[in-house]
């Protein structure tokens, strides 16, 4: 009787969407990337219709202290008069304002353009099996990279490199603990999109970032909205320590 | 012990009809200006929710199976940045004794 009973349960529960593992979602919204100037469009438009009162060029220049003319460039429809490679600040400017005014918007969007929320499906992701078990010199993030402080092993699914870990002293966004080991290649080239480790002369830290090249800029994205982008030129000395690969994060 | 005996059958049928107990099963990851949602489905639960990393991480990441958990990483570290792998093993670390000379 309770075999039956139980038979029946399994019958019963077996058809709730809970249990339907592995079921795909189906796939999100493409992505689509915009350039600056309809990325900005799209914002003026939001502004004006949210204000009830159409928001001007003018009064964004007037707002944020910056030349009409560079706004117009930025904006131009002429893709010929448009200017492609802005300056950091200014954007950043741009961002700030939108943002005081309640729009979710984030330096990220205005330089890598806008992506529609794409969500990216758990259960088609593939695991590494064969990787191999590496012990990894683990150093401070104090920027010396003089004496390690110990070893960690841990599987790597990459192939070959160089490896070193560093141990977060604080905690990292978008979801790194205190406590966190990033898994650095120092002979991995930083790419667009990639997260970087990169000692910057002045900054008494290794900080590690999302790499955003653009036009032959780099510039350094931080998750953490109240961070300011950095860009790296010339002028400012810094280093690439190494591509971050892995993170063991602190849960 | 009718009680007892019970949960015992309980157990050995659950485990031989492979009915878990409640479990989270991630489906899905998504930054939403600069945060991270998770989408997920509850085991015997008709509906999925999107809820954020900060409360996924503490009420629901201990609940994921370890192979749905490593599939998760790769799918954040895929959210986050080119080529990287996130993971939530807990990590082997050696820390070095300091040597006086």
């Amino acid at each position: 009787m309770v075999l039956i009973y139980f038979f029946l349960l399994y019958i019963c529960t077996s058809n709730l969407p809970g249990l339907k593992k592995g079921k795909k979602m189906s796939s999100a919204t493409p992505t689509y990337s915009n350039n600056i100037h309809q990325v900005l469009r799209d914002l003026f438009e939001k502004k004006s219709e949210k204000d009830k009162k159409n928001f001007t060029i003018y009064q964004l220049a007037k707002a944020i202290d910056v030349p009409h003319s560079i706004l117009v460039k930025l904006m131009h429809s002429d893709p010929a008069k448009r200017v492609l490679n802005p300056r950091i600040d200014t954007l950043s400017k741009i961002v700030d304002f939108f943002k005081q005014d309640g729009f979710d918007i984030a330096i990220d969007d205005l330089v890598s353009g806008i992506k529609a929320n794409t969500s990216i499906d758990v259960s088609v992701q593939t695991i590494n099996e064969t990787s191999e078990i590496k012990t990894i010199p683990v150093y401070e993030m104090d920027g010396s990279l003089q004496k390690s402080i110990g070893t960690i092993r841990t599987k790597i699914s990459s192939p070959s490199g160089n490896y070193i870990a560093l141990l977060s002293d604080e905690d990292i966004k978008p979801i790194f603990k205190k406590g966190s080991f990033f898994i650095i290649d120092t002979l991995a080239i930083p790419e667009n999109d990639t997260l970087v480790a990169v000692d910057i002369n002045g900054v008494n830290k290794i900080i590690i970032r999302k790499l955003c090249i653009k036009k032959n800029k780099k510039i350094l994205i931080s998750y953490d909205e109240q961070t300011k982008p950095i860009e790296l030129t010339e002028k400012k000395k810094y280093r690439f320590i190494g591509v971050v690969i892995q993170v063991n994060a602190k849960t | 012990m009718e009680r007892r005996f019970l949960k015992k059958l309980d157990r050995v049928l659950s485990n031989y009809l492979g009915i878990d107990s409640e479990l989270t099963h991630p489906i899905s990851v998504q930054i939403i200006s600069n945060k991270i949602y998770i989408t997920n489905a509850l085991s015997y639960k008709r509906h999925k929710m999107k809820e954020s990393w900060e409360n996924f991480s503490i009420h629901s990441l201990k609940n994921t199976k370890i192979r749905e958990s490593k599939k998760l990483g790769v799918a954040l570290g895929k959210a986050i940045a080119k080529n990287l792998v996130i993971k939530f093993d807990s990590t082997e670390f050696s820390r070095e004794k300091n040597e006086l000379s």
